[in-house]
């Protein structure tokens, strides 16, 4: 048994010491290792969700539908159609935090590869047209959302702390400017991270 | 029933109750406070039961063998990290936030443990007592990782029960029986390897949530079953027979073939290999591919040509159907796709990017139980 323990610790110590190895190398290597997103926090204090998606704002010549909330932590179902150049529709929201536990905003990913598809012709978009779609994501005071904010805990469950957020989409272009085919954009994934925040 | 066994299942009753009102009655949680609700039934164990540190005889044996498996499965999951990618840490990851959570984990852990096992000891001739203390000391570490307002529908319900409710029953279980057969510092040292560095370490393998807490729930059992067999069973008699040699190796090499199938199906559904396997849940490639079918994609070869049957995301789902047109347009690839059972194609265009990997071939009807779960939860949101 004595033999036994002996090999166990010379065992351990040797997993240990190519654990440290592997740490460092992994600091070193860091920008060649792929790291996206965020780890989920399970903590029953902690409940940052989204909450009455509305439309709070459009132009005269589009249409466009509430988005749903899945989960509490997706607004899904975007759907808008602009007719000519600079319509727009403005989405609002609550960013709602009932846990105890403050959240702090690591990540926000607006849409990069939009597609673009034409819906008679059939054909992708040029990039203009693809191009002339923009977003922004302001809280309801105008100032932009930006990464390190922060949404406090709640210190009583039943007064959670709530920010209004509104996500502004718009067609960016005049007239001489737009497709002669209808278009319908799609991909058009928004994302929010937030981390864990000891503020 | 014995004055120690109706002790026992005293403090056990009390911290059922602890966790019910938490979970049911309580709005909102706050670890302070429940570490200070906590010392009741620690200060009952301490003096209804006594805390007695007694040297058992394979424990030091037992905690070395358990820091090998631990480091272990760092250094495996680290490794398959390094291929498959990793998460960010949601955990704070200033000094004052790591220091905050490893000192409320710890505390945590210290009094749960020092229950357990004050339980545990004193349950010799009354083994239900471990079961009770394995399941409300689950029920007292569930509070703390998820609150009822947290599952709002079937889906929530289900996914709380496969990622956080079993992991933490099965490890449960083992430390319940770990404080039974070795020491309290065996289960703090366990739990200190397993749970601390998630508030340490800033990065973490994106095993995906399937794969991870399948290692989570697997690894106690696998823990207790080699533990078991190598230090706590009763020495067996030496038969020296042909057919009882013959008999062991047959059965070694039945888990053996069963490991290897289970790491196999494992990997396939994970998807942490070269392939991946799905569950079709829609008709529209009937008489190709039919509902209830599971398809295995290899999600290496991206090479797409027409006619090839390809799995690909789009709007949050995966679906599988047939390339039927490729455009080249400014430069980028855009697939036309179409289920072979749909009269149109469909109304989208299909990047490189979107594709989750080829289809390779099938197995018939055996994805039929996991559509009928999907049904029933979609039925329920």
């Amino acid at each position: 048994m004595r033999y036994n323990r002996t090999a166990k610790v010379f065992t351990i110590i040797g997993l240990s010491i190519f654990l440290v190895c592997m740490t460092v190398a992994y600091a070193v290597l860091s920008a060649n290792l792929s790291i996206s997103g965020s780890g989920t926090v399970k903590n029953a204090g902690w409940d940052i969700h989204f909450e009455k998606p509305a439309i709070s704002a459009q132009s005269a010549g589009s249409t466009a539908t509430v988005p749903t909330i899945e989960g509490g932590t997706t607004l899904k179902d975007f759907s808008a159609t602009f007719t000519t150049g600079s319509d727009y529709v403005t989405y609002s929201f609550d960013v709602v935090n009932s846990g105890g536990i403050a959240g702090v905003i690591k990540t926000i990913s607006l849409p990069t590869n939009v597609v673009c598809k034409g819906t008679t012709s059939d054909q992708a978009c040029t990039d203009a047209e693809k191009n002339n779609l923009k977003w922004e994501l302001k809280y309801d005071n105008g100032n932009t959302v930006q990464v390190n904010d922060t949404i406090p805990g709640a210190t009583d469950p039943s007064q959670p702390t709530v920010q209004h957020m509104t996500l502004r989409i718009y067609f960016a272009s005049t007239n001489a400017n737009l497709a002669s085919d209808d278009v319908k954009f799609s991909n058009l994934n928004f994302s929010i991270i937030y981390n864990q925040s000891t503020e | 029933m014995k004055r120690e066994s109706q002790r026992v299942l005293l403090i056990e009753v009390l911290l059922a109750i602890i966790a019910i009102f938490t979970f049911f009655i309580i709005k909102g949680f706050n670890m302070l406070v429940y570490l200070a609700i906590l010392l009741i039934p620690l200060g009952l164990c301490i003096w209804l039961l006594g805390y007695h540190q007694r040297e058992e005889r394979a424990s030091k044996d037992v905690l070395l063998t358990i820091i090998i498996w631990i480091i272990l499965y760092y250094l495996i999951t680290y490794i398959l990290g390094y291929f498959i990618g990793f998460l960010k840490n949601g955990y704070s990851m200033t000094l004052k936030g790591i220091l905050a959570n490893v000192i409320e984990q710890s505390i945590f852990i210290v009094i749960i443990e020092f229950i357990r096992v004050s339980l545990a000891k004193k349950c010799k001739y009354y083994k239900k007592g471990l079961v009770l203390a394995t399941i409300v000391l689950s029920a007292i570490e569930l509070v703390t990782k998820f609150s009822l307002g947290q599952i709002n529908s079937r889906l929530d319900l289900l996914d709380t029960s496969f990622t956080v409710i079993l992991p933490v029953l099965c490890k449960n279980a083992f430390l319940t029986y770990l404080g039974y057969k070795t020491s309290v510092g065996n289960n703090i040292i366990y739990r200190i390897l397993m749970e601390l560095p998630t508030y340490i370490i800033p990065i973490i393998p994106n095993l995906g949530n399937y794969l991870s807490n399948t290692v989570l729930t697997v690894i106690p059992i696998l823990l207790l079953y080699y533990l078991n067999k190598t230090y706590f069973s009763k020495k067996e008699k030496i038969i020296d027979s042909r057919r009882d040699l013959k008999r062991r190796k047959f059965g070694a090499l039945i888990t053996v073939l069963l490991v290897v199938i289970l790491s196999f199906m494992i990997a396939l559904v994970s998807g942490v290999g070269r392939y991946l396997a799905l569950t079709i849940g829609s008709g529209s490639m009937t008489g190709t591919i039919d509902k209830g079918d599971v398809v295995v994609l290899d999600k290496k070869d991206k090479k797409v040509s027409e006619g090839n049957i390809v799995a690909f995301k789009k709007e949050g789902v995966i679906l599988v159907h047939r390339v039927v047109d490729i455009q080249n347009i400014h430069g980028v690839r855009y697939y036309h796709t179409k289920g072979d059972y749909n009269k149109t194609e469909d109304n989208w265009l299909v990047e490189d990017k979107d594709i989750v990997g080829k289809y390779k071939f099938k197995f018939k009807f055996i994805g039929w139980p996991t559509v009928k779960l999907n049904e029933w939860i979609l039925g329920g949101d």
